[in-house]
């Protein structure tokens, strides 16, 4: 019996690791065993919270009682029992390495639904391993992004994300999910259209649906000089082939026809750039489809992993990158990818390499619900704001960055009152709809409001930072490109003009034409 | 909000202000390479905590100065007009 209980505590399932330290019970996720059919026994209708199970020689588990029905998936099980057949229980027969996960489909749901099944886990949560291949700091978009296509496109797999909080509990989960590739410079168009690309047959590569909506993408010009440079923004979008006009008052009128476009307001609307391929994606929906499809290529993600330090040897700042020391203990590889965004300065200063970032919190805020109105997202440089309304029917508003560089993600009553202002002159019609909330994240400014992408002084040491105010939209692109960056030692040509040694060499790539507000 | 001890006006809100960013010393333009022109233009510290930086009363006094903030918590310890220690070159503020 001692026996069959240790080989079930040699699986890697970390709550199972109970069995060896000889406490009285352990934990399964139900929904682990459900999946595996290891509770076959259990009548599925009855939903058990909690089960616990008896001996029944060799023949198998056989639940004896089921708990109340509540949400909880724990299973507890008495050590001194027979847990056979633990083949079944097996963690990694599932969710090992290499292996597509569990296919989402319309069949899939009305099947699990008949059968009130419950979903496995999405992804694992892995053991702690003391060395990898590669080790990306940051569990976002962009670090999850690169995870998923170092797997994906490069066969390495041997790879550790690792967050201080919980994944897309940065940037990626705090945006305000829009998406467009009507950028300012050649570079810039060529980079965000790929990222488009990626964004529109995402649902399809991560089986997950992103629920991405092309809905149209309004820059609102309000003087000439506005009105100058969405023009020049049109042509450049057009010699790369992407669909971007600039179209005047009465056509806004017929896309967004809650828009004040009368000539009487303070800063009346006299054009706009009008982009059909852009609008949103719901974020949470991106981060977990990576998280998902790198889990299942066997990459290990840990959530409340806090780095503390980058191991490296040789001169500081120019050395050689041997280890990661985090708070579940230290890890030893040669490539580290810093996706901290916000974050990136406090973890880059630990190799000594010094970034052209500031660090500014930008804050955003959402609506009570409402019907449809809004079928485009709107965003207007001079009065700082853009908005979109979600398929749920709220409005949700963003900014312009703070002025202040600060870590600190509390709001200030100034942005509510002045968004409110604003918006009001865009949409006189809804001073009646109440905010519900308003949070902010951290933005990775840099002087020319373009990333910083590739490797760095420090061998080893692999940036994916600097995205201010674009991350979101850059995060499949990104991911993509500094995979291939990473697995080949050299940096692609799409992600070249966006180097750290641009700002030393003095070759900026001026993006704030195409900020979407005025920072 | 952030509340800003002007040396010479008091407290005022940060909007009242115009934020400088972090305070370096400038590299002589006569001497320095393009590499440190551009390393002082560009690159910045940006911690997570202390961090000494520029500001300008715009909308009262006038006057440049440096305050230590702290980037986390918006603490803060001292304000510091330009004459007095540790001194404020010209060309270190707009």
């Amino acid at each position: 019996m001692r026996k069959k209980c240790s080989s079930i505590s040699g699986q890697c399932h970390p709550s199972r690791r109970a069995f060896k330290q000889g406490q009285p019970e352990v934990c399964f996720e139900l929904s682990d065993l459900l999946a595996q059919g290891g509770l076959r026994d259990v009548e599925a209708g009855s939903r058990p919270s909690k089960v616990e199970l008896v001996s029944n020689g060799d023949e198998g588990i056989e639940p004896a009682k089921c708990g109340q029905v509540t949400h909880a998936l724990i299973l507890s099980i008495r050590t001194d029992l027979v847990l056979l057949p633990y083949r079944s229980l097996r963690h990694t027969d599932s969710m090992g390495k290499n292996k597509p996960p569990a296919k989402y489909s319309a069949a899939g749901l009305l099947w699990k639904g008949l059968r009130r099944q419950s979903w496995p886990r999405v992804w694992r949560e892995p053991e702690f391993k003391s060395s990898y291949d590669v080790v990306i700091i940051g569990g976002g978009v962009h670090g999850l992004a690169t995870a998923y296509y170092l797997a994906a496109n490069h066969g390495i797999t041997d790879v550790a994300v690792v967050d201080r909080a919980y994944l897309g509990s940065g940037g990626s989960g705090r945006n305000t999910a829009i998406v467009r590739s009507n950028y300012l410079t050649p570079e810039g168009v060529a980079f965000y259209d790929r990222s488009l690309d990626l964004y529109n047959s995402m649902s399809n590569d991560l089986n997950l649906n992103v629920m991405f909506s092309e809905r149209g993408h309004l820059t609102l010009a309000h003087t000439d000089s506005a009105l100058r440079t969405m023009h020049w923004r049109a042509e450049v979008n057009k010699l790369q082939g992407i669909n971007s006009s600039v179209i005047d008052p009465a056509e806004i009128k017929k896309l967004a026809p809650s828009l004040d476009v009368s000539t009487d307001t303070r800063y009346p609307i006299m054009g706009a750039l009008y982009h059909p391929p852009g609008g949103t994606i719901r974020h949470d929906a991106v981060v977990w489809g990576y998280a998902r499809g790198a889990d299942a290529h066997g990459i290990d993600l840990f959530q409340q992993t806090e780095v503390l330090d980058i191991l490296t040897e040789g001169d500081h700042g120019s050395g050689k990158v041997t280890g990661v020391r985090t708070s579940k203990g230290d890890i030893s590889t040669p490539i580290v990818v810093n996706c901290t965004a916000g974050w990136a300065s406090t973890i880059s200063s630990m190799v000594d390499v010094q970034l052209p970032i500031t660090t500014h919190p930008l804050q955003a805020a959402v609506t009570e619900p409402v019907k449809t109105f809004l079928p485009t997202v709107v965003v207007s440089g001079s009065l700082h704001v853009y908005v979109s309304q979600t398929d749920r029917g709220e409005l949700v508003f963003g900014a312009s960055v703070d002025p202040v560089a600060t870590y600190n993600m509390s709001g200030t009553l100034e942005f509510t009152e002045e968004l409110a202002g604003h918006v009001l002159e865009l949409m006189p019609g809804i001073s009646k709809m109440r905010l519900l909330r308003q949070w902010a994240g951290l933005c990775d400014m840099t002087p020319d409001y373009s990333p910083v992408m590739g490797p760095t002084p420090v061998d080893g040491f692999y940036v994916d930072v600097g995205w201010g105010t674009y991350g979101f939209k850059a995060g499949p692109v990104s991911g993509e490109q500094m995979a291939a960056c990473v697995a080949n030692g050299e940096t692609p040509d799409l992600i070249k003009p966006f180097e750290l040694s641009r700002f030393t060499e003095g070759n900026l790539v001026g993006e704030k034409g195409a900020a979407a507000v005025g920072h | 909000m952030l509340l800003v001890p002007c040396p010479n006006c008091g407290p005022r809100n940060a909007g009242d202000l115009s934020y400088n960013g972090e305070s370096h010393a400038r590299p002589d333009p006569k001497t320095c390479t393009p590499e440190e022109w551009r390393t002082y233009l560009y690159l910045r510290d940006n911690p997570s905590g202390w961090l000494v930086e520029n500001w300008y009363c715009s909308s009262g006094c006038r006057k440049h100065f440096k305050i230590e903030r702290h980037t986390l918590t918006g603490e803060l310890r001292s304000a510091i007009l330009p004459g007095s220690k540790p001194g404020l070159t010209k060309g270190e503020t707009k």
